[in-house]
């Protein structure tokens, strides 16, 4: 099962056009990453603050729902987050190559 | 002193003991205010000496006397005899005034002092040998007698009036006091002449009268201390006779003339200087120790926390879970011990929320995300492109392929089967192995893909054979029927995630003599167990109905290809020639009837319930039967392909095929479009797609199309997506193809005026009868035997 985790992210990587893959525990550590450090620690700060604000909007409009994935086009990259909670996974994406 | 009474008396005059003040304290303070006089005289007699007239003239011995000035507690302005009003009693009643002093101190003492002329009485009357003589009481009694009477007069007016008694008293001992102190200055300066020499008489009665001023308590103390037997002053006066009393009146007259009343005697050595010895003990002091210890500081921490709605509903959601977890706790308390970890274990893997499963969902999420920005125009084109160019062709279409799907590890497989899930439209299996069966690999897969990821299957299963078939069940879309090349059947679900099968039969009794071709789910049974149906090489088709664990196998129908006529045998015995079943279909609308294809071309229309006949046998074909499909609109129409080329549709209960038609290539599979009832698609071994719609022609496809290069791949298999406009094609290397159809591969029937009650699809079902009304072949009516012609 573990193995299919890792399996899912290699093909990710593998994937066309994605920069970088970086998987954040709950305490908003990178405990993985294809990025340099510098950038992925970068990445994991923002996004982690920006998904918890994402949530909490979507909680705050109402509690019953729940916010499960995270899409962000930008001009360059396409930044695809899944915030869980015990996890945020992010893959950044150039969608033009 | 034996008076240690440090009591300012009230009442104290100053003009009656002016004699005394004279001498004792009156010349300090008068000297002072004389002088004060005099000095304001000094100036003052510079002047002229101004008199007041009426001064009164005082004789030089007036003017010299010393008038004293004393401090006095008494207020002597304050006019006696103060009256006020009294409301209550009607009269006036006298003011009572405020006392105007107060005693501090009062200690009654039996001490003496050594020297004071009482300590030399005492020791006289002792004598020599510190013993009280009857004399010596008697003595003393007598002297006390006077003043114990006098006493007692004077209690007796001490509770008349306070006032009175304290001023008659205050005048006693002024005048005692002043005489004990003149006798103590003469003794002092006796003293000073005669040493130890035994006291004079003056110093007695000095004493003596100090003595009178005492209080009878401090008499009684006294005598008490003296020793035993000496009686106290009221009781001696009692009892003694006027003799003594006169000689005791005369005694104290004596004393106060300063004469001699008692015999000297010897004066006992005291040792100490007073009559009693103190002793202090002073206890250990324990030694203080300054000790301090430090208790460990209580934990402390930092907290903050922010509150939203959505915090307090998740606490409050949880306080509901948690009681309703301890409700049901409480209502299955010990069940079922064991076999809980193994619960625990499955759990683990197919709950949804466990944290593993959730990153995997994750990641595939996102995968999805990038085969969606990837193949963004494809996902585009399949969801809105419609080919314009149909507009100007008449009866003619293309296909828009779309993705391709292939699995890396199964690169080299054959597509032998692919099938649509029923509820999750764009899902669907696709079975792997190998249709040369020259060179089986010991290897098989399915893989589920769906059309959001491309680029890898949702569920893998690999197999230890080759798999040649696979299907949803319809309802419990989660279990996929598997039937492999080995014979074995097994029925996977796909939401346990795992490779392994939860049903399957291998056992060497339990499953088919030769490869599985097709399966198909039956209609469940009547105690609801799922049931499917195989069909095999070796002849057999089973039923499988699957109980708790294992799959039951029984026979449903032996193909014999010639019922009741064994044929012989190379050495005289007969056997019974079975066909091998290729293909199965049941019928859509009566689910105890199917139709079996066999490698021999027959086609045999079989009932559940009848295990040893066939209900109707049609010889469609001349090589194997690939695939029968029945219309969805038309429950008796069905089509056969095969490998002699050619597709026919056949009608139930006809033996002669309806339309046929030649494709000049092996037909890998044919299958009708769930949209409409006159269109079916058709794969042919040469890599190409062949659509037809029989209501646009009956003998030309409306489209053939090249998916897969002629010379190295080969279509193998073909299935139309239940809803969207789509066909997915695999072929010889394991790549199965989308194509979508455009808009005259799919054209809908139009409704007349006469139609418009119609549904889409009554229309449907008419548009197929319209064309089978043209082919049907009128029943050829028999003629009668002619009666004629019987023989007679």
């Amino acid at each position: 099962m573990a193995s299919e985790v890792e399996e899912t992210l290699k093909r990710i990587q593998a994937h066309k056009g994605v920069v970088g893959t970086i998987v954040v525990n709950a305490e908003g550590i990178p405990i993985k990453t294809t990025l340099d450090n510098t950038t992925t620690v970068q990445y994991a700060g923002l996004i982690g603050q920006l998904s918890d604000k994402a949530r909490s909007v979507v909680r705050d409009l109402d509690p019953t729902n729940d916010l499960t994935f995270l899409r962000i086009r930008t001009k360059k990259h396409e930044i695809m987050v899944a915030p869980d909670r015990e996890f945020i996974l992010i893959v950044i994406q150039n969608p033009m190559d | 002193m034996p008076r240690s009474k440090g009591v300012l008396r009230p009442g104290t005059s100053v003009l009656k003991g002016k004699a005394s003040t004279l001498k004792l304290h009156g010349p300090v303070p008068s000297d002072a205010s004389r002088l004060d006089l005099e000095d304001t005289n000094e100036w003052s007699r510079a002047r002229a000496l101004v008199k007041p007239d009426d001064q009164l003239d005082l004789s030089e011995a007036e003017l010299k006397e010393e008038i004293a000035r004393v401090l006095t507690i008494r207020t002597p302005q304050l006019s006696e005899g103060l009256v006020i009003w009294s409301h209550k009693e009607a009269a006036f009643v006298p003011r009572t005034v405020p006392t105007t002093g107060a005693v501090l101190l009062d200690v009654p003492s039996t001490c003496l002092h050594v020297d004071s002329p009482e300590a030399r009485e005492q020791a006289a009357y002792l004598g020599p040998s510190g013993r009280i003589t009857l004399a010596d009481t008697l003595t003393l009694a007598a002297k006390a007698a006077p003043k114990a009477v006098r006493e007692k007069s004077r209690k007796g007016g001490e509770d008349e009036e306070d006032e009175e008694e304290g001023d008659g008293d205050g005048d006693g001992d002024e005048g005692d006091g002043d005489e004990g102190e003149q006798g103590g200055q003469e003794r002092g300066s006796v003293s000073e002449g005669a040493g130890d020499a035994p006291p004079p008489g003056a110093e007695a009665g000095a004493e003596k009268a100090a003595d009178a001023g005492t209080d009878t308590r401090a008499e009684d103390g006294a005598d008490g201390g003296d020793g035993e037997g000496a009686p106290d002053g009221e009781g001696a006066g009692d009892g003694e006779d006027g003799a003594s009393l006169a000689e005791g009146e005369e005694g104290a007259e004596g004393e106060a003339e300063g004469g001699v009343a008692v015999a000297p005697r010897p004066v006992k050595k005291v040792a100490n200087q007073f009559n009693f010895c103190d002793r202090a003990a002073l206890t250990y002091n324990n030694p203080s120790r300054t000790l301090s210890t430090q208790t460990e500081p209580p934990p402390r921490a930092v907290f903050s926390e922010q509150v939203m709605q959505w915090i307090i509903y998740d606490a409050y959601q949880k306080d509901w879970e948690e009681k309703q977890a301890g409700k049901e706790k409480e209502v299955k308390q010990a069940p079922k011990q064991f076999g809980r970890q193994a619960e625990r274990k499955l759990d683990e893997r197919t709950n949804p929320n466990s944290s593993l499963n959730r990153s995997i969902r994750a990641a595939k999420t996102i995968e999805r995300m990038l085969n969606q920005n990837t193949s963004d125009d494809i996902a585009k084109d399949c969801r809105y492109y419609e080919d314009g160019s149909d507009e100007f062709r008449e009866g003619a279409g293309t296909l828009l392929p779309l993705w391709k799907f292939h699995y890396e590890p199964t690169k080299k497989f054959h597509v032998t089967n692919i099938c649509w899930n029923p509820r999750y439209q764009d899902m669907f299996a696709v079975t792997l192995g190998y249709l040369e069966f020259m060179k089986q690999a010991a290897a098989g897969a399915v893989c589920v893909f769906t059309m959001k990821n491309p680029s890898y299957p949702e569920y893998v299963l690999h197999t230890t054979s080759s798999v040649m078939t696979a299907e949803f069940h319809h309802e419990q879309v989660n279990l996929l029927a598997v039937g492999l090349y080995d014979g074995s059947v097994a029925v996977y679900d796909l939401q346990l995630s795992q490779q392994d099968p939860v049903f399957r039969s291998d056992s060497v009794h339990n499953k088919h003599c030769d490869m599985v071709w097709q399966v198909t789910w039956g209609q469940d049974t009547a105690d609801g167990e799922l049931n499917l149906y195989s069909v095999s090489n070796d002849g057999q088709v089973f039923n499988w109905v699957l109980t708790s664990s294992t799959l039951h196998q029984t026979t449903v129908i032996s193909l014999v290809l010639e019922r009741g006529t064994p044929v012989a045998g190379p050495d005289g015995t007969t056997l019974t020639i079975t066909g091998c079943g290729t293909a199965i279909a049941f019928h859509p609308t009566n689910p105890k009837v199917f139709l079996v294809g066999t490698e021999e071309g027959q086609v045999f229309k079989c009932s559940t319930e009848y295990t040893s006949m066939y209900l109707l046998s049609y010889s469609a074909h001349h090589m194997p039967v690939h695939r029968i499909h029945f219309n969805y609109y038309l429950p008796d129409i069905f089509i056969t392909c095969s490998a002699d080329w050619r597709i026919k549709i056949w009608e139930e209960g006809r033996t002669e095929p309806l339309f046929v038609f030649d494709l000049h290539c092996s037909v890998g599979d044919v299958q009708w479009a769930p949209y409409s009832s006159t269109v079916f698609a058709a794969v042919t071994l040469d890599g190409k797609a062949h659509v037809y719609d029989l209501n646009v022609s009956r003998y030309q496809p409306i489209c053939v199309q090249n998916i897969v290069s002629r010379k190295k791949n080969r279509l193998t298999r073909l299935a139309f997506n239940k809803k969207h406009p789509l066909i997915v094609v695999g072929d010889e290397r394991g790549t199965v193809t989308s194509l979508k159809l455009s808009p005259n591969l799919r054209v809908k029937p139009k409704a007349t005026k006469k139609q418009a009650h119609l549904t889409p699809r009554d229309l449907e079902v008419l548009k197929m009868d319209k064309l089978l009304a043209l082919v049907r072949e009128p029943f050829i009516l028999q003629r009668p035997p002619d009666a004629e012609q019987q023989p007679e």
